[in-house]
């Protein structure tokens, strides 16, 4: 079932300027992904990695 | 005139880095209030590096090919003591207190700092229409956009401000105004340039590159600014290349893909025709042309589309509540970003994974990709959609729909200009992480096959020629 971005704008408190456009984009893009999700295998793990310094606790000099 | 041509002409004692400095601001002052590529020109500050280039290059310590040559920073990279806005007037008066690792790598080659140039709104965009600091224009037609986000960096290259800037790049915002401006715009591999003092827009499709007249300038600015950097989490440690071509690059035996899905399906048909024409140049100096079916890039987009919006959403997010400091069209994409669920984003990274491995499968029967950079040449400033062989298509979708990829992947991959009769076009190159010594040396080889594509442009005014 496709889901209700207004709804989900409201919940998160989102006043987008354009709401028509808003849902239509989302909706879209949902369109495209959801199927995707679908041939994930289970034991996939995301593409991010946690590093060596954020282990150790120690931050990268940073902004 | 190219780094090249410069270098040679600052060591033959025919020019010094202070006439180098002047003509490059003299430039800017006759063609910025057209093209709108600067932000902020660093007057003083540039006079006194060129002086100091001099004095040290006469006294014999040269630090290289970039020594005394005028370039030009992205607004993103942040500039010690100078103004660094990221197009936003979230940071108008925003002055950082350090340099970012590429504008100390730069200082220490030696360049000659001539200010900052104008971006989309934080990077977040292609068409350069800022709408706090205003519209930047492509100098090859003033009625259209430069591309972006780098648009003020390619504008200023493009018109012959100075011979290089640095760009950023998360969905092609090096690779596409390169291609829209006629110049060599090079995102490396994700970890070679340090992202330390860069102003981000998304924590893992973010890269940082050179936009230049020539590829072998382009090798000379990598070379600077390649390196591992303790302050980068995901800067890499692999050894630094040796990116200048050789002097008659060999493409003799090399296999070049030709996507046989998805990259030529439409065209704009003088996209066509350049990109074909450099596949029969490149055959004739002894490459074989693979066909190959490469794996879904609209899967890949939406893949990366969705990280985009989550990453951007969740660094803005602190700044959302001012939303009177947003344009339109950036925030509709901050909006939209802040709708996505968590697990969206998770599921991304994961399919992110499975997209690397599938696609890394390609270098088992090639050894570099060619596409044409963009489905299309220079849009014009305001244009919404464009129609390419009878179909209507976002502009902001077309630009990017070829060069995304190669960030969710984080391969290098480089925009090089190919011949027009009108307006620019670019061939995007891509190898293998790490391989930006083999793309360059691609690049090079074609690049010789027609001589100076950018300097011959209309776009291109030099004040000071050199025989």
């Amino acid at each position: 079932m496709p889901t209700n971005w207004t709804q989900i704008a409201e919940a998160r408190g989102i006043a987008p300027d354009d709401p028509e456009k808003f849902s239509a984009v989302l909706a879209s893009l949902e369109a495209a992904f959801r199927p995707l999700i679908d041939t994930i295998p289970f034991t996939t793990e995301p593409a991010v990695i946690l590093s060596e310094a954020a282990v150790a606790g120690t931050p990268p000099e940073s902004l | 005139m190219t780094i090249t041509q410069a270098a040679r002409a600052l060591r033959a004692g025919k020019i010094s880095s202070v006439e180098l400095t002047e003509d490059s601001l003299a430039q800017i002052q006759m063609r910025n209030p057209e093209l709108n590529a600067y932000l902020t020109v660093t007057h003083s500050q540039a006079r006194e590096a060129a002086v100091r280039a001099d004095r040290e290059l006469a006294a014999g310590n040269d630090r290289g090919p970039l020594h005394g040559i005028p370039i030009a920073l992205k607004d993103v990279f942040c500039t010690e003591g100078i103004r660094t806005t990221c197009g936003s007037l979230l940071f108008e008066n925003h002055v950082p207190a350090y340099n970012s690792a590429v504008t100390d790598c730069l200082a220490e080659a030696g360049t000659v700092l001539t200010g900052k140039t104008g971006l989309h709104e934080l990077a977040y965009g292609i068409t350069s229409n800022n709408p706090h600091f205003g519209t930047i224009r492509n100098p090859h037609d003033p009625t259209r956009i430069p591309g972006g986000s780098s648009g003020g960096s390619a504008a200023a290259v493009a018109s012959g401000m100075v011979p290089a800037a640095m760009g950023s790049d998360t969905g092609g915002s090096i690779r596409i105004p390169a291609s829209f401006c006629g110049l060599v715009g090079l995102k490396p591999t994700s970890g070679r340039v340090s992202r330390f003092g860069v102003m981000p827009l998304d924590f893992s499709l973010d890269h940082m590159g050179p936009l230049t007249r020539t590829v072998r300038d382009a090798a000379l600015m990598l070379q600077a600014i390649a390196g591992y950097d303790r302050r980068d989490d995901t800067s890499s440690h692999q050894a630094v290349g040796s990116y200048l071509p050789p002097e008659s690059p060999n493409i003799q035996s090399l296999r070049i893909g030709r996507p046989t899905n998805f990259y030529f399906d439409r065209l704009e048909p003088e996209v066509r025709q350049a990109v074909d024409r450099a596949f029969q140049v490149a055959e004739s100096l002894g490459a074989h042309i693979v066909p190959i079916e490469v794996p879904d890039i609209t899967a890949i987009n939406v893949v990366a589309r969705v990280i985009l919006m989550s990453e951007a959403a969740a660094l803005l997010e602190p700044y959302l509540h001012q939303r009177e400091k947003f344009g339109p069209d950036v925030l509709a994409l901050f909006d939209q970003g802040r709708a996505l669920a968590a697990i969206d984003y998770i599921n991304a990274q994961r399919l992110r994974r499975l997209i690397q491995q599938d696609y890394a499968k390609v270098w088992q029967h090639i050894d570099v990709l060619f596409t044409p950079t963009s489905p299309i040449c220079a849009p014009k400033i305001g244009q919404i959609d464009v129609v390419i062989e009878g179909t209507a298509q976002d502009v902001r979708m077309a630009s990017t729909c070829f060069v995304r990829a190669f960030n969710l992947l984080g391969w290098p991959a480089l925009s090089l200009p190919l011949p027009s009769a009108s307006l620019p076009i670019g061939l995007q190159i891509v190898a293998q992480p790490f391989e930006e010594t083999r793309i360059l040396n691609v690049a090079a080889a074609l690049e010789e096959c027609w001589p100076e594509t950018s300097l011959k442009s209309k776009a291109y005014l030099p004040i000071l020629e050199f025989s």
